[in-house]
């Protein structure tokens, strides 16, 4: 066995852990290898010297300051103790921290809220806001109307949907413009109106129109087809509720009247909407009130028809 | 293990937490020297001792008698020293503490040191300087062979404790120690 393949194995003899056969060649080779006898006594005396250090030994109080981590409290009970304790200090300071906060976002909150509103407004009164030094005032009389304008078009809609045949729908907001009526009308609803003032009118003009023209459609002098009839019928009501036709306009394709323009009393609109939701037959729910306080109110017909 | 270690472990799962403490005065002596091998550094050696022992406590319960308790303890302790070694804050503050007073600025009366046992004090102080250079020659070894040497020629435990503890099989741990000796020799040769 070679010096290099011993020196390896010193290890191992100085452990004992050699085999039999191993172990009888290492020595036999120590034995006449000086050099490697020398590297055993060396390592051999290092590991004796290694065994033989005396040890380190821990602080007289290991054990205390063991107990003492042992007994330290947990870092939930460390952060608690740093919120709560102690009580009669900390929980005031606390509350007033959390009334402030609260308070600064009541106030961002609103203060969002009040520009949400803002952007809502019509872009018509946003002009006028941004245009009008005085605008505050408007701003506030239109902050005041506008929950009613919704609800309006919610119903007109509402209306259509039901498959009603008349529309009503309040103009936006201004209380000069036209209330407009939308009436969607029938032959059978013509030929029915057409003789409807015998009952809408009043009893001296049915008894006379009984009288005098009894197989004869009203009015007497109208012409062979069913809508000059039925605009003279309009008329009619309007001006027996104590207003006026303003005008009326015809549809170029067809020929037949498609607006008219009147107004009237505003206290006798209810009872002219009963009457032509008569005409129309399918009106179901109320009209839309006119405007508070308004004497005269305009009106804007739309008439529709239908096979 | 041995029947005191055993009973003691059973003991402290029953209730008993003194129990624990008998546990802590029968090894902590051995335990430190370990660490303090591997750590090189006394306050350093004494709150990862510690830790180790609190590591113990909160799983002792569950201990399964797998093995000897003492293996139990040194694989807590050489895993708990290497995640001490990786550290950031053992590389910065590491340093060499005089083997004259490992306890550093404490200015308690030494506790590790060699006995002075030639009538000669220039015997003592050459024999100090002895063990500081062993020691700087063991922290220079690769890792590898440093637990090995420390498990075995240190704390002198058997191969087979040791590979238990590290994980190690004897054949490598057998390679490990002879290189790891070889080295230290050539290190240590014509020093002092």
């Amino acid at each position: 066995m070679e010096c290099v393949n011993v020196k390896e194995l010193l290890s191992d003899y100085i452990d004992d852990t050699l085999d039999q056969e191993t172990r009888e060649t290492v020595e036999k080779h120590l034995s006449t290898c000086e050099g490697c006898a020398e590297e055993l006594a060396s390592l051999r005396s290092l590991v004796e010297e290694l065994g033989s250090l005396e040890k380190v030994k821990p602080p007289a109080d290991f054990l205390n300051q063991l107990h003492e981590r042992l007994d330290a409290p947990s870092g939930f009970t460390k952060i608690v103790r740093k919120l709560f304790v102690p009580f009669h200090v900390k929980i005031p300071l606390e509350l007033a921290t959390a009334t402030l906060l609260a308070v600064l976002v009541f106030s961002v909150f609103h203060t969002q809220f009040a520009e949400k509103q803002m952007m809502q407004a019509p872009l018509e009164q946003k002009t006028m806001e941004s245009n009008e030094i005085g605008a505050i005032k408007k701003k506030e009389v239109s902050l005041k109307k506008r929950p009613s304008k919704p609800k309006a078009t919610f119903e007109a809609l509402s209306r259509i949907e039901k498959g009603g045949e008349m529309d009503v729908s309040k103009p936006d907001e201004g209380i000069h413009k036209p209330m407009e009526l939308t009436l969607l009308l029938k032959k059978r609803g013509r030929e029915r109106v057409m003789r409807k003032p015998m009952a809408l009118g009043d009893t001296r003009t049915a008894e006379r129109e009984s009288t005098a023209d009894e197989e004869k459609p009203y009015p007497a002098s109208a012409g062979a087809t069913a809508e000059p009839y039925f605009t003279e019928q309009l008329k009619h009501l309007i001006e027996k509720e104590g207003g006026k036709v303003l005008s009326v306009e015809y549809d170029s394709k067809t020929g037949l009247p498609s607006t008219i323009q009147a107004e009237i009393p505003a206290n006798c609109y209810q009872t002219l909407y009963d009457q032509l939701k008569d005409i129309a037959s399918s009106l179901e729910s109320a009209p839309l009130s006119p405007q508070e306080g308004q004497a005269i109110l305009p009106l804007k017909l739309k008439l529709r028809y239908s096979e | 293990m041995t029947e005191d270690d055993a009973a003691l472990v059973r003991a402290f799962q029953a209730g008993d937490k003194a129990a624990f403490d008998r546990l802590v005065l029968k090894h902590k002596d051995n335990l430190f020297n370990l660490v303090y091998w591997y750590l090189n550094d006394y306050q350093q050696a004494n709150d990862c001792a510690q830790e180790i022992f609190i590591k113990v406590f909160k799983n002792l319960k569950r201990f399964r008698f797998e093995s000897a308790f003492s293996t139990w303890l040194y694989k807590i302790a050489v895993n708990t020293c290497k995640n001490m070694l990786k550290s950031a804050t053992h590389r910065r503050e590491k340093m060499t503490v005089p083997l004259e007073n490992p306890e550093g600025s404490k200015g308690k009366n030494p506790v590790f040191g060699v006995p002075d046992t030639g009538p000669s004090p220039a015997n003592g102080l050459e024999r100090k300087e002895r063990l500081i250079l062993i020691q700087e020659a063991i922290n220079s070894l690769p890792e590898e062979q440093n637990r090995v040497v420390v498990l075995r020629d240190i704390q002198g435990l058997s191969y087979d404790e040791i590979s238990e503890i590290t994980g190690m099989k004897p054949g490598t741990i057998k390679s490990r120690l002879s290189r790891g000796r070889l080295e230290l020799r050539n290190r240590l040769e014509g020093k002092v």
